[in-house]
């Protein structure tokens, strides 16, 4: 089919959007609401407006995201009323949004701040504290804050939250001025069906969904100098806390990291790979524990929290197939404020633990009753990247200038190639492959990677073979989507998996919540994120977590051995069920109607 | 011509006025007035397991739902209103 | 009849301001709009396409705020233009009229209101600021020299008498009998709120899951997305939400839900469970009447029991469980109770009940009971049915009709009479008339026998059919046998008896049994005073659904002849609201959303308007149904439920088209 764009002749397919078929040829329409790579197009927004002529009918201006070109038509994208139409669009858009910028946490990179350049505003007219008073601040959960005063109802947080997720959690609330997003059956954030993934947070284009802000916390414990701070660092904020300072996309930025935190003031730096790696030890050897004693099987990982809290409050039935195996983050917590401690003669009760996360759900994890020991808790700050990125910005730290430097390494802080690739989807089960194929065969895995696992698919399967003790079957699967359906299978009975690594992040860690977010963009630095993380495997000279060699030292001089005493005193935990059903009745039903 | 509508319980029920007012419209719009006489008729027992109304031109039945009432009367009606069947009385000329 | 003063629609602008009143004509469109309600002047009257004034001394300022305020508080919030711009409009409507601005304001309304009308989302906002638009573009003069006077009096000038009802529906609201607030249901769907949907559907009637099953669908008829590509599947929507939802229970249903309840001698009684009943006795229930349902069968439901196959209303599961809703809101149903046997209106009305609805259905007017006869043959119709679809095909839409060239009518009321001479009118050459009995013994007006038989009907007396002939689907004639009489009987009546060996054949291509009423009317006695028209329904006000004894009201078929569920459950509510009236005034009161439909169907202004924009195709889902070879041995649903994604994509097919009316009155 055929038509016109500002003249030019183009060719499309049939109920293709005029928007598609422009950006196929260069032509620059600004858009708000929509996120193309979800497949997102809500049409609310109405600021990619565009000028339409067609034979037989009145000259229109329409949306371009959700119209179709039809043959014959042309389309106009700047004329002076499309201007003028996509200028007073933005001013209404404005109109009932707190634009008080300057202390919003989008500022500077705000995609409403955008549009507004965009169409070229000059002046906003309509803005009123009336029109937005009536409207939800939410600060009940510790990961995730709802500033609905900054919402523009673009809906791409419903969008990943029902759609992509699954989890189906937000809604739209009210109407007419006051509509909102909220939270399904009017629950606050922090005690709903919200399991903290913060996806939510990576697509929403203004300051509504952020994550918590808890760098004023760490600032006080860094320059405190009655505090021994210990920082550690996730496998993936490491290739992607460039990205916030404008670095090319899967730079591996762990030493600049480590000379910038020094330089804030922390006492010690040190690596979450490392407890990952003994989080495999420990794991594998549960694992093998069930596969021996006939133990619940499938396993399940329990690194990722916003896994288990969806298993919490969807499955609690079947918590049990859940690995006791507490996440590394809190592994190390737990090490840092005992074996650390000891080792680097210094009080307990003085250690605060700051760990820099790529999640939101890790805010949630941290404060969990189980994760404390006489009423303290293992780690006491969590950072998104995001937050870790505005930290340095604040104390005038630019990443990009600092020289690298090595972690303090003495007892906690170098890692396998296994324990960096567990921020990817498919990466913990790898590792886990690499180490159990040893413990079984005696033998390294062949070619050291287990590629089966590896892949984007949200399910994946893959048979490993363990030499004379048979094979068994693994499953990978990321997004919750897929870990409802890993569930269901598993509640029907079906499941023949021995093995499973869920996590609750498409993508894994590296796509996290707390991720940098890329504008009008969701999953775009994935491929560049994975491929670092795999860079990084391949140039460790140590590829598996048994061969590292504080690991073993962990064990000689303080845990004994993998599930022993002391493991499961530090390092296993236990889960709670959360599940909450709410029931509705007609007179509730009626009188929000009513309303 | 006649063109009958059925609106015997179960066309009814899938919208046979629909289909009248849309054939009313269209015979006017085209002229036919004159070529088709559109009418009404009870179950034509012809029912279709379907949600489709039954139309009877002439002596064939077709079917069509209340929503494609208009592309029936183009596509399948109008053609078969065509030149041969009303000239078919005619002499041949000769050379055509 | 109203006379336009001055007014726009659809880009037409209408001025007679130069003229007086008595030179401006009657305009025949707005025959209705004399008087909202008795005694009540339309002084101007506001919808999607523009505005018409009928008084001079009306103040365009306040009509226009008054429409403006309600199109802003029906803003669904999600689109920007809607929702920010008919709120800022309202801030400047009101500031006009409190005299704190100037004219200068009408350019910022006027670029507001051409920008909401092109750019918003759904049909409310782009009707939303038409008529404003209008009034600027045509009458500006009128605005400003309102507003100056308001500037000159800082808004306290007397503007004289004017108040102002406003009504929003939609297209497939208007079709829906029971004007279900589809849009509504549909909006909540597409926010993944269930319950909410299913709790608008329940605001109207409480048997969703049974109407999401087997409605005739009139407002998908009138879903303006049949331009882009197939109307928005309505019903099946309404069961998706319906089975979803597991909304019979206790816990659901609570007692709080009824806010006020009645004095408990304000007991009324409602005969028949059926559509028509159930629907009143819901109503009734939740205003706070004790209410008892009469029901002659041993189940429930009426027409949509027994009428219906299992297989697409199953009847344990969905059908009994959403009758017993009534139970769950304190009501009680009688089963084995029918009236003029077990007890009469009297008997009601001594045992304290002070309301009836009656509900009885049109059971009867069913076939004659003789091999051969089927229900989809052609060339076949019960006489009612004929009588009914006469009337709105051929005399409301002028369509001529085929009924073949002999037609054979069995009966001998007035029913049967209006079937014979009917069809001679409308061309059939050979028309007979099959009756039992005698002619003495005919039960319709003499003068209507004389006048069929003068118009050349053939009546053959003491003959009943016994056989329909048919070949091919189509009838090819009817078998009868002459009858002789014997013995009266107790009441008098000679009984009759087929003659035997007298059978014989008479060819014909259309037969109507019009034989008894359509309504069982056997439980009324004169003494009940309830009137049957001519056709053997009960006599009913049509909008009141008042009858002619004080205090008793009927609806459902039982009034409208064989019609369907929705149209049933309609007349339920609106009997419901009738007797609440009734037991609370004495009388039955003016509604203001009646009118205003009946207003709008006078001008016919929800004709579906032209879809102008282009809109993506996005085809219909069809709901999977089970293997016919598999179903065919069993009664197991044949339509299958459709997914959650399913349900998302439908719902989000809907174009909301909301529209804003308001009325502007003396009073």
């Amino acid at each position: 089919m055929q038509g016109l764009i500002n003249g030019k002749p183009v060719e499309f397919t049939e109920d293709e959007t005029i928007l598609s078929v422009a950006r196929r040829h260069g032509v620059f329409i600004p858009t708000l609401c929509e996120l193309a790579d979800a497949e997102h197009t809500p049409g609310t927004c109405r600021v990619c407006l565009v000028e339409i002529r067609r034979e037989g009918h009145d000259p229109d201006v329409v949306t371009s995201c959700n119209t179709p070109m039809e043959p014959g038509m042309e389309v106009l994208t700047r004329t002076q009323i499309v201007r003028e139409k996509q200028r007073l669009q933005v001013e209404l858009l404005l109109g009932d949004h707190d634009q008080d910028c300057a202390t919003c946490v989008r500022h500077g990179k705000c995609e409403l701040q955008d549009a507004a350049q965009f169409v070229g505003l000059q002046r906003s007219r309509y803005g009123r504290r009336v029109y937005f008073r009536g409207r939800t601040r939410d600060e009940s959960s510790v990961s995730v804050v709802r500033d609905m005063t900054r919402c523009i109802r673009c809906h791409r947080c419903v969008h990943v939250c029902r759609d992509v997720q699954g989890t189906d959690v937000l809604v739209l609330h009210e109407k007419g001025l006051d509509a909102e997003i909220g939270v399904r059956d009017s629950l606050a954030l922090g005690t709903s069906d919200c399991i903290s993934c913060g996806q939510c947070t990576l697509v929403c284009p203004t300051g509504a969904l952020a994550e918590v802000d808890d760098t004023e916390q760490v600032i006080d414990f860094f320059y405190d100098p009655d505090v021994f701070t210990v920082v550690q660092m996730a496998p993936a904020t490491r290739i992607a806390l460039g990205e916030e300072f404008y670095m090319e996309p899967g730079s591996n930025v762990e030493g600049k990291m480590i000379t910038a935190l020094k330089q804030l003031g922390a006492d010690v730096v040190l690596d979450t790979n490392f407890t990952a790696d003994l989080v495999i030890m420990e794991e594998g050897t549960e694992l093998l524990g069930r596969l021996e004693n006939g133990g619940k099987l499938p396993m399940i990982t329990s690194c990722s929290p916003g896994w288990v809290n969806y298993c919490e409050k969807n499955y609690p039935e079947h918590l049990d197939h859940v690995s006791t195996t507490k996440s590394p983050q809190q592994c190390f917590g737990a090490l840092a404020k005992t074996y650390l401690a000891g080792k680097m003669g210094v009080d307990p009760a003085k250690v605060r633990v700051v760990s820099i996360m790529p999640c939101t759900a890790k805010k949630e994890e941290a404060q969990r009753p189980e994760m404390t020991r006489d009423g303290v808790p293992d780690v006491d700050v969590v950072l998104t990247t995001r937050e870790c990125a505005r930290l340095l910005k604040r104390e005038g730290v630019w990443l990009p200038d600092l020289e690298a430097s090595g972690f303090d390494n003495d007892w906690m802080g170098s890692y396998s190639g296994a324990a960096e690739i567990f921020g990817t989807t498919g990466g913990v089960m790898e590792a886990a492959i690499r180490t159990v194929h040893y413990v079984v065969t005696g033998q390294e895995l062949e070619g050291v990677v287990y590629a089966p696992v590896r892949g984007y698919e949200q399910l994946r399967e893959a048979v490993v073979d363990l030499g004379e003790k048979g094979t068994i079957k693994v499953c990978v699967a990321h997004g919750l989507k897929a870990a409802k359906h890993v569930m269901e299978r598993i509640a029907a009975g079906e499941a023949d998996w021995t093995f499973v690594e869920i996590m609750g992040c498409p993508g894994g860690c590296m796509g996290g919540g707390g991720q940098p977010r890329i504008k009008k963009s969701y999953q775009s630095f994935w491929h560049e994120r994975q491929q670092a993380i795999y860079r990084i495997d391949e140039r460790c000279e140590v590829r598996q977590s048994h061969n590292n060699p504080l690991i073993t030292m962990i064990y000689d001089e303080f845990l004994g051995e993998p599930n022993g005493h002391r493991s499961h005193e530090l390092l296993h935990t236990t889960y709670r069920d959360r599940k909450q059903v709410v029931h509705h009745t007609m007179k509730e039903i009626w009188d929000e109607l009513k309303a | 011509m006649d063109l009958i509508v059925c609106v015997g319980d179960h066309c009814h029920l899938n919208g046979s006025e629909m289909v009248v007012r849309r054939f009313q419209e269209m015979l006017k719009d085209a002229g036919l007035g004159d070529r088709v006489t559109l009418k009404g008729s009870f179950c034509l027992g012809d029912c279709s397991p379907r949600d489709e109304v039954a139309v009877r031109l002439g002596d064939e039945v077709l079917h069509t739902r209340y929503q494609d009432a208009e592309a029936c009367f183009r596509e399948q009606i109008v053609p078969r209103l065509g030149t041969g069947r009303e000239d078919h009385h005619a002499e041949p000329t000769g050379e055509r | 009849m109203a006379k336009v003063i001055y007014g726009v629609w659809k880009g037409q602008v209408y001025d007679n301001r130069d003229k007086q009143l008595f030179e401006i004509e009657d305009s025949p469109d707005f025959a209705e709009f004399d008087e909202f309600d008795p005694g009540n002047p339309i002084k101007a009257f506001m919808g999607g396409k523009g505005f018409f004034v009928f008084a001079k001394d009306v103040s365009l300022l306040d009509i226009a705020l008054c429409y403006t305020r309600r199109t802003a508080h029906e803003s669904c919030g999600k689109c920007t233009p809607c929702r920010m711009g008919t709120r800022i409009l309202e801030d400047r409507l009101e500031s006009l009229i409190a005299g704190e601005a100037g004219p200068e304001t009408l350019d910022e309304i006027g670029e507001l209101t051409d920008h909401i009308t092109s750019t918003s989302l759904c049909g409310l906002g782009q009707t939303a600021a038409v008529a404003l638009g209008e009034m600027l573009t045509h009458f500006r003069d009128e605005l400003e020299r309102e507003i100056e006077l308001q500037r000159a009096s800082g808004g306290a000038r007397d503007r004289g008498q004017q108040s102002c009802s406003t009504y929003v529906t939609a297209p497939c609201i208007e079709e829906c009998p029971s004007k279900v607030d589809v849009p509504r249901y549909i909006d909540y769907i597409k926010d993944g709120k269930f319950t909410h949907s299913v709790g608008v559907v329940l605001q109207k009637y409480p048997m969703a899951a049974t109407c999401g099953r087997v409605c005739v669908r009139f407002c998908e008829m009138a879903c303006r997305r049949t331009q882009v590509d197939e109307a928005v599947g309505i019903k099946v929507l309404k069961r998706f939400v319906a089975d979803k939802e597991k909304y019979v229970t206790d816990r659901w249903f609570t007692p709080d839900l009824i806010a006020e309840r009645k004095p408990a001698e304000l007991k009324v009684a409602v005969i028949g469970s059926g559509p028509a009943g159930i629907s009143a006795a819901y109503h009734l229930l939740l205003k706070g009447y004790p209410v008892e349902v009469f029901e002659s069968m041993t189940e429930p439901g009426g027409m949509a029991a027994v009428g219906i196959p299992e297989y697409r209303l199953p009847k344990e599961d969905v059908l009994r469980k959403e009758v017993s809703i009534i139970e769950s809101l304190g009501g009680r149903i009688h089963y084995n109770q029918r009236l003029g046997q077990h007890f009469t209106l009297d008997d009601l009305r001594d045992r304290g009940f002070k309301a009836i609805f009656l509900g009885v259905g049109a059971h009867k007017g069913k076939g004659l009971g003789i091999p051969g006869e089927e229900r989809s043959v052609a060339g076949y119709v019960t006489g009612v049915k004929f009588l009914l679809f006469i009337n709105h095909y051929h005399i409301n839409m002028g369509l001529p009709m085929e009924l073949g060239e002999r037609m054979v009518v069995v009966g001998g009321g007035n029913v049967a009479m209006d079937c014979v001479r009917s069809a001679l009118r409308m061309g059939v050459k050979d028309v007979h008339l099959v009756y039992r009995r005698t002619r003495e013994s005919m039960p319709a007006d003499l003068e209507e026998i004389e006048a069929a038989e003068k118009e050349g009907v053939h009546f053959h007396y003491l003959t009943h059919p016994t056989r329909l002939v048919t070949e091919d689907g189509k009838v090819q004639g009817i078998e009868l046998v002459e009858m002789e009489q014997g013995e009266p009987d107790a009441s008098g009546r000679r009984s009759v008896r087929p003659r035997e060996g007298s059978e014989f054949m008479l060819d014909c291509d259309f037969v109507i049994p019009a034989i008894g009423q359509a309504v069982d009317h056997s439980f009324l006695s004169p003494e009940d005073s309830i009137e049957l028209n001519r056709w053997g329904l009960i006599k009913a006000d049509e909008t009141s659904l008042v009858t002619d004894r004080p205090g008793v009201f009927a609806g459902g078929d039982a009034v409208t002849g064989p019609a369907t569920l929705i149209q049933a459950m309609a007349q339920g509510e609106r009997a419901a609201r009738s007797i609440d009236d009734y037991l609370t005034y004495g009388r039955v009161r003016f509604d203001k959303n009646d009118r205003f439909s009946q207003l709008l169907r006078s001008i016919r202004m929800l004709n579906p308007e032209y879809v102008d924009k282009p809109v993506k195709h996005i085809y219909r889902i069809k709901a999977q149904e089970l293997d016919p070879e598999e179903r065919k041995r069993i009664f197991e649903e044949v339509e299958k439920p459709i997914r959650v994604e399913e349900a998302y994509t439908e719902a989000n097919r809907c174009m909301r088209c909301y529209r804003v009316y308001s009325v502007t009155t003396e009073k």
